[in-house]
């Protein structure tokens, strides 16, 4: 739909999305002043510690569940994901020391007293006037 | 009685992965298109310099064959993945700063592990930015660096550059840092220690997952989410805006969880106390005086960032003690001042700008 029909559009979810948009900034600060509220942030403190507790037991027992039936729990994939992440860091520090045996591999190659500095772009730029 | 040969592990596995691709194919046409739409994020030509546990300092290729002496080190916040800050081709602010001229490095600091619940901010601002700038300076033979942090990274810029004043930062940037918990105000009554037990989540999770960080972003703007996807549907044949709007959308689903004890230190001394903007914030034993601050500095805040609100950033430019000091408040938001059309047309620039006669 292009937008030069946008004022004769009638289309009521069109004209609910428009509405939506240009009602949210009012609706999220109002939302904010609730939020900010002491009664409310104390419930939602509370329900962070009771969501963990239930969190944590419902993990632990569905853990079994799935072990039953061979299935990865969200333990196993976040240790996964971890692993990979190990594997991540060691890739990135072999690549740093395969980057600096190749420096050191490179240095004899350059003229005497070269410095490896050279092979890079100068550092002479200057601001354009 | 002869038995049939009965599949192996491997190859029932096999056949499972076989039948879940063809599945997939035949009922989600529209999967692949997503990841095209949004291309490669974070794809500009870089190597690894150095690597510390997650951390991993990049050094990006320059595409210029003369660039300034003073090179560039981005410090990127804890909880974020650093490819907003090099999105994609022309909504990237390396790749702007490579064609600028500028000799670009950056530190990422990775995702933490369980391992990593014990990092603390002397961790991040004494040990791993010291090693990855002595690294920049002998990789690239200057003694000095511009550093440029990002939210809460310009909160580890700024207190490195406080307590290492005589150098090597020669440049300081801060876009939209944090330094006066007064302005964040929903976080300092969600983290309340009357009804909120950090000790008890922290020991409970050893990091924060990021899950909670997202929970606690979006109730900040609970509406903001759906008014976006709105957005989008209005826009929905404007191609450039959906590429946009998705890579945006990735990057925001694509948090990381916040080291446990650096959590705890965040939470207690910068939220909960407010040190930083009293200059009372130690780190093994130093005061964090941002009036040891003297190098040139430029903070750069948005108008309607609800993560860091101007009232939470403002004070940081009173606070430097340097005599060369900018502000640029632009319209926006928190990722769009880095990322967005305003970004591109606006801050960059400016940017450039303000780094070329400091650079030499």
């Amino acid at each position: 739909m292009s937008k030069s029909d946008k004022g004769l559009n009638l289309d009521p979810v069109r004209l609910w999305r428009e509405w939506y948009q240009q009602s949210e900034k009012s609706w999220n600060e109002g939302i904010s002043q609730l939020m900010g509220d002491e009664r409310v942030a104390k419930s939602t403190g509370k329900y962070v510690q009771e969501a963990m507790h239930a969190q944590r037991m419902f993990s632990e027992s569905m853990a079994k569940w799935l072990a039953n039936l061979n299935f990865p729990s969200r333990s196993d994939v976040l240790a996964l994901s971890d692993r990979i992440g190990k594997l991540e860091d060691t890739i990135a520090g072999l690549q740093v020391e395969i980057r600096q045996l190749r420096q050191t591999l490179t240095k004899p190659n350059l003229a005497n007293g070269a410095d490896l500095h050279v092979v890079r772009p100068k550092r002479t730029k200057t601001p354009p006037k | 009685m002869q038995h049939e040969q009965r599949p192996s592990t491997e190859e029932i596995a096999a056949q499972a992965r076989a039948a879940v691709d063809r599945a997939l194919q035949r009922h989600i046409p529209g999967l692949n298109s997503l990841d095209e739409l949004t291309g490669e994020l974070g794809a500009t030509p870089k190597d690894v310099i150095y690597s510390q546990g997650t951390l991993k300092l990049y050094r990006y290729r320059p595409l210029c064959d003369e660039i300034y002496r003073v090179p560039i080190v981005l410090v990127m916040s804890l909880v974020s993945r650093s490819y907003i800050l090099d999105l994609t081709k022309g909504q990237s602010l390396v790749e702007f700063l490579l064609q600028q001229g500028f000799d670009v490095y950056l530190i990422d600091w990775g995702v933490p592990r369980p391992e990593h619940a014990t990092l603390r901010l002397e961790d991040y601002v004494l040990d791993f930015i010291p090693a990855c700038v002595r690294v920049i300076n002998e990789d690239c033979g200057e003694p000095d660096v511009s550093m440029v942090g990002y939210c809460m990274g310009g909160q580890l810029a700024s207190m490195y550059t406080a307590l290492h004043a005589d150098g090597p930062v020669k440049n300081l940037v801060c876009f939209t840092t944090p330094v006066n918990a007064e302005g964040m105000s929903l976080y300092r009554t969600w983290t309340d220690p009357a009804h909120f037990d950090l000790d008890q989540l922290i020991t409970t999770l050893g990091n924060i997952p990021p899950e909670l960080i997202e929970v606690s972003f979006d109730m900040l703007r609970p509406f903001q989410k759906t008014a976006g996807q709105l957005k989008l549907l209005d826009n929905v044949e404007d191609e450039a805006f959906v590429k946009a709007h998705l890579r945006f959308e990735r990057w925001a689903a694509d948090q990381i969880p916040f080291a446990g004890e650096t959590a705890r230190q965040f939470i207690t001394d910068f939220i909960r106390e407010n040190k930083l903007v009293r200059n009372e914030l130690t780190l093994a034993g130093r005061k964090v005086d941002f009036g040891q601050i003297r190098v040139p500095f430029l903070h750069v805040a948005a108008e309607h960032d609800h993560i860091v609100p101007a009232e939470a950033s403002r004070d940081l430019i009173g606070l430097v003690g340097s005599k060369d000091k900018n502000e640029i408040v632009l319209k926006g938001g928190h990722v769009s001042l880095v990322a967005g059309a305003n970004a591109v047309r606006r801050l960059w620039p400016q940017l450039d700008k303000w780094l070329a006669e400091r650079s030499l």
